[in-house]
């Protein structure tokens, strides 16, 4: 395979995975980082330090227990085999289960942080018009923080993007399936194959560098 | 609708709200009180924001909040009150349009007016399209009275809805909420710091004061309260309750029967509906110990003092006549010349009558 094929197909691969995780994880945060806002339940320091474990756990930490769980024996691996499924560790369909976890902090945190800050006398507002609390989350809090959603979706994609420890506990390096960019980069180096290595770091550099930059430009606006 | 509000609600160590409230409420309730006596956090109480407080919230016999199960009442959105906030309160990321539709969408019981009828009465056509900071507060204000009407509801709360308005657009939005209130029988509190307001809307007022509901008076009584809240308006004088008798062509005077005693006032008040409610300002009568005739003040009262108190460097005199009372505002030096006190005999001169009607206030919708 040549470099160009591997760059793409990796690329291929990347972008879907981090598609897939971003729009599972603008379903799921929202609502639990609204839960998180505004709970009084005792139980929140231990839901959002589990939230916050990608941010200071190695990633690999968190791949090896995932891959326990995953493997046909583990847990999860468990519940998917009975429903009839195939395993999951070494597929596509595991990665974005770990990307998803890996990935939640970086979403639901800045989610969390711009809806504590919305403005109490409007939320009253909704409810002396009739507004259920579900009605005031989806037709007054979303709308009201729209621009911190799309913010927390890029940061969600660009981290899923540049995720490499999980992948490579869970995902290992099948092309096409589970060989993502960040694992190609690794590869590559491992085989010194120097410009191919370069080729893809730069990628990722600009990725990264074009989507922050248009995002906070975009978030002052 | 009959409105219970018992106990006692304590935030921090200087604000105490002891309710103690069990009205009907019938047309417009207007609450009057010196800042920080609690009324907003009376309102705030019915509405349901105040959910943690040991205060039982009852209307109509459905118990909304439970003294003895703070966090357990009906929850805010489902409670059939609307409410006008002092500030707008408007959803900034949503066009006027937008807000006003937000309330069209609850299911929960009550009165629910037509989106169009709203829209009109309060000229909010030209805002629909514009966002709430493109508007002036008083626009937002209209927007917002406007959202609130378009909310189902049983009882309507506002918490001095025209203070962002200029006197105009109140001229022309007061009479539309009195004649909401009655024609969909749905009553009204008011919060008002404004006595021509009380006075142009109100039918019984509620006072009040270190953070009690310490009385609920007819619109009469409540004037005639020497001490009330809002005595230093220069507006300040008795309500009274009066029949139509007569109309003279002539004059263009019609003739109203009060306390045995005619009372001329310009105009023909046949159409107006009984009792027709005049407000004497107190500043407009005047006191005399003796029968006078030579004078051009038509309207004159024979009354007994009930009660006279300091009102600055003057004095207020409280007279009884029959079953009601008239107020009048006179100097120091005239109490003391005539010896006005107590049990005194006297006439009361006045010098101008204010009809409070519906059609006095403004056009109708």
């Amino acid at each position: 395979m040549s470099v160009a094929e591997d760059i793409a197909l990796s690329a291929w691969v990347t972008g879907l995975l981090a598609l897939t995780t971003t729009a599972v994880l603008l379903v799921v945060s929202p609502p639990l980082a609204w839960w998180i806002a505004r709970t009084q339940s005792r139980w929140r320091p231990l839901v959002e330090a589990f939230v916050a474990l990608p941010l200071v756990l190695p990633p690999t930490v968190l791949g090896f227990y995932l891959l326990l769980a995953l493997a046909p024996g583990g847990p999860l691996g468990a519940i998917v085999h009975t429903l009839g499924g195939a395993p999951l560790a070494f597929t596509f369909a595991g990665l974005v289960i770990g990307s998803i976890i890996y990935s939640l902090p970086f979403v639901t945190g800045p989610l969390s942080a711009a809806y504590r800050t919305t403005d109490g006398q409007l939320l009253e507002a909704a409810a002396s018009l009739g507004a259920s609390p579900t009605t005031r989350f989806v037709r007054l809090v979303l709308p009201l923080h729209k621009k911190a959603l799309v913010a927390a979706g890029v940061l969600g994609f660009a981290h899923t993007v540049g995720e490499f420890g999980i992948v490579l506990m869970i995902g290992g390096n099948i092309p096409g399936e589970t060989r993502v960019l960040s694992i190609a980069l690794f590869d590559r180096v491992e085989m010194l194959d120097y410009a191919g290595a370069h080729a893809i770091a730069a990628l990722l550099l600009a990725f990264a560098v074009i989507v922050l930059t248009f995002t906070y430009r975009w978030l002052r606006t | 609708m009959r409105l219970k509000a018992q106990g006692e609600l304590a935030r921090g160590a200087d604000f105490r709200l002891r309710a103690d409230l069990d009205v009907d409420v019938e047309g417009v309730a207007a609450l009057v009180g010196a800042s920080g006596a609690g009324k907003s956090t009376l309102l705030r109480l019915i509405s349901g924001f105040e959910p943690r407080a040991a205060i039982t919230v009852e209307v109509d016999g459905e118990r909304w909040q439970d003294s003895a199960r703070p966090g357990r009442g009906v929850p805010a959105h489902r409670r059939a009150v609307g409410t006008v906030f002092q500030e707008s309160r408007l959803f900034p990321h949503a066009t006027a349009r937008g807000n006003l539709e937000f309330a069209g969408r609850s299911r929960r019981p009550g009165v629910k007016l037509a989106f169009d009828e709203v829209v009109h009465v309060l000229d909010l056509e030209p805002l629909l399209g514009q966002y709430p900071h493109e508007l002036s507060g008083g626009q937002r204000q209209r927007v917002a009275l406007g959202r609130t009407l378009l909310a189902p509801a049983k009882l309507w709360l506002f918490d001095e809805p025209m203070s962002a308005l200029d006197p105009a657009s109140r001229r022309e939005i007061a009479p539309y909420l009195y004649d909401l209130c009655r024609r969909h029988a749905v009553p009204i509190v008011y919060v008002s710091h404004s006595l021509p307001e009380v006075l142009a809307i109100a039918d019984q007022v509620w006072i009040a004061s270190a953070g009690a509901v310490s009385a609920v008076d007819s619109l009469p009584a409540f004037s005639t309260t020497l001490d009330h809240p809002l005595m230093s308006d220069d507006q300040a004088g008795a309500v009274i309750a009066c029949r139509f008798k007569s109309f003279d062509a002539r004059y263009g005077l019609s003739e109203l029967v009060f306390a045995d005693a005619p009372l001329f006032v310009p105009g023909d008040l046949s159409a107006v509906p009984e009792p027709i409610l005049l407000h004497i300002p107190a500043r407009d009568v005047s006191l005399s110990t003796a029968a006078i005739d030579h004078v051009s003040i038509l309207n004159r009262v024979a009354g007994t003092i009930d009660a006279i108190v300091q009102d600055g460097e003057a004095a207020l005199v409280r007279v009884g006549c029959e079953e009601q009372s008239l107020l009048a505002r006179v100097t120091r030096r005239s109490v003391d010349e005539l010896r006005l006190e107590p049990g005194t005999r006297v006439l009361a001169l006045i010098k101008s009558v204010a009809v409070r009607t519906t059609a006095e206030l403004g056009p109708q919708p």
